[in-house]
């Protein structure tokens, strides 16, 4: 069965040790698309995530990237093949640097200097404001630019899909917007696949090309953007539009 | 000014072996997150091990230091790996039982091999000496404290600038920002490990040519790398060494003015005196976040 989905997610049963918290999932995602997954809190979400990044290996179902099966491969070794993190909470290493900071996202490549160089250029031009905080601790940073600086070090892997965990938690809606351009120029420009998960299903809906919902760890449905805006359900239950 | 001198020497040559015993204790407690109740026997075992091959090969301790190191290395690997890592979930107190029962094992084998007899290792040069600006300095004390500052320094330069040394840093700032880089976190944290019993390895050895020990100074030991471990910050290498520095300089003044049976007691108040005025340790940054 050769197809082109760069990622693909057959009937993933996941949680924690005796909890359960996704049945029977099913999603696939082609290469170069920006696909979101909504849903409430405690829907999985999340979950689903560390599951595609390796932080949690599911109990039952298969997770292919590149047609490979990646089901059980060690967190560092997918990161390696490609596939970049940026973790709810952004989790960023506060007694170090911006720059360091964006070092660390390329723990597991090789790399030249002057390869490692214009990475971090291209990151300094994506988010502006990052450059003249090179030297400052991430911890400082106030919340759009720890987000920026998250991205960006999940940007340092050179990841083919680039998954991110709450785009705009806590976020002011400026800065909001400014990331949904970022990202949308990511894939346009330099061809990552991006997954995001995303809690303010308007901001979700804008970026993505398609979305999956998510409701107490089943995924009830899946459809483009502009048809999940005008679904009746997805109306009434998230957009608080009778 | 001839005492004042030579106390300061005394101090400062007693605190080179504290500074390097306390970091790996620093690092394992600080790091990997394993108040490490062994830790004393593990020293100790660097003392008997380079007993053994001072005895047996008459290899100078000063060299077996390196045999030393790496053996208490991989068995530090060994009991995180198998013991210390399969239980992390049950939390603190189950690390704190498994090490308590590593010591009991430790303590014993050595009660078994080389008795409760204090032991000592005499270099041919043991008694050799000199002076320096008036203060008398033995050559044996002089070599482990040049010897402990080069290792924490190359300890440090580790931490700051190899691939590991760098995983080990994320692991401790943020794990969960560490995995999402791709650090593995339980390498970090067994390397962090083994590289602390490694130290402790070898402070065992560079202790066992100035002092003479028996399997007792297995208290004395833990009871200091507590001390030394608070008073700098857990985890922080230039913290642990400024601890260790710190204690000898206050267990030496105050062995002279106060007397010597207080040494412990005052090393113990100043302990308590930096959890409750500074609990993240005199240099603790916001190394944790």
């Amino acid at each position: 069965m050769k197809n082109d989905h760069l990622l693909e997610i057959n009937n993933l049963n996941s949680g924690y040790g005796a909890i359960q918290v996704l049945w029977d999932i099913n999603l696939e995602l082609k290469s170069k698309e920006i696909v979101c997954i909504i849903g409430a809190n405690g829907a999985g979400k999340s979950t689903l995530l560390k599951n595609i990044v390796g932080m949690v290996i599911p109990f039952k179902g298969e997770i292919k990237y590149f047609n490979q099966n990646i089901t059980n491969l060690p967190a560092p070794e997918r990161i390696k093949r490609g596939i970049g993190f940026a973790p709810e909470g952004r989790h960023l290493f506060f007694g170090l640097t911006v720059e360091d900071n964006l070092l660390m996202g390329a723990f597991q490549r090789k790399y030249s200097k002057k390869e490692i160089l214009s990475d971090l250029d291209f990151v300094y031009n994506l988010f502006k404001p990052l450059k003249g905080y090179r030297k400052k601790f991430a911890g400082n940073l106030s919340g759009g630019e720890q987000q920026m600086c998250a991205i960006g070090r999940a940007l340092m892997s050179k990841p083919t899909l680039l998954i991110i965990d709450e785009l705009s938690l806590g976020l002011a809606p400026v800065v909001v917007d400014d990331l949904i351009e970022t990202i949308v120029k990511l894939r346009d420009k330099e061809g990552i696949t991006i997954l995001i998960v995303e809690q303010d299903v308007q901001v979700a809906l804008d970026v993505a090309d398609r979305g999956y919902v998510l409701e107490s760890g089943h995924s009830v449905m899946q459809d483009s953007s502009d048809k999940l805006a005008k679904n009746k359900h997805i109306k009434t239950a998230y957009l608080g539009i009778a | 000014m001839g005492l004042g001198l030579q106390m300061f020497v005394n101090a400062l040559l007693l605190g080179g072996l504290y500074a390097l015993m306390g970091i790996g204790f620093s690092l394992q407690w600080g790091i990997s997150g394993i108040i490490n109740l062994s830790y004393g026997a593990m020293v100790l075992l660097g003392s008997y091990l380079s007993l053994i091959i001072f005895n047996m090969f008459h290899i100078d301790p000063f060299i077996s230091m390196f045999v030393t190191g790496a053996i208490l290395f991989l068995l530090g690997a060994f009991i995180y790996r198998f013991t210390l890592q399969p239980l992390l979930k049950g939390g603190i107190v189950f690390t704190l039982i498994v090490t308590f029962a590593i010591r009991l094992i430790i303590e014993n084998i050595i009660l078994l091999v080389w008795s409760a007899d204090y032991r000592t290792i005499r270099v041919s040069y043991a008694g050799s000496n000199f002076q320096f600006l008036g203060a008398f300095v033995p050559l044996t004390k002089f070599l482990t404290f040049i010897i402990a500052g080069v290792i924490i320094y190359l300890t440090y330069q580790f931490m700051m600038n190899t691939k590991i040394g760098k995983g080990i840093q994320a692991v401790a700032l943020d794990k969960e920002g560490a995995m999402a880089v791709g650090v593995d976190d339980q390498k970090m944290y067994l390397i962090n490990f083994a590289l602390g019993t490694a130290l402790g390895g070898v402070t065992g050895t560079l202790w066992a040519t100035i002092y003479s020990f028996s399997p007792h100074v297995m208290d004395v030991i833990i009871g200091r790398v507590f001390i030394i471990a608070i008073l700098g910050g857990l985890g922080n290498i230039w913290g642990a060494a400024a601890g260790g520095l710190l204690l000898a300089f206050v267990e030496t003044s105050g062995a002279i003015f106060i007397g010597s049976h207080w040494q412990e007691a005052i090393g113990l108040v100043i302990m308590v005196l930096v959890l409750l005025l500074r609990p993240h340790g005199l240099i603790g940054k916001k190394f944790f976040g």
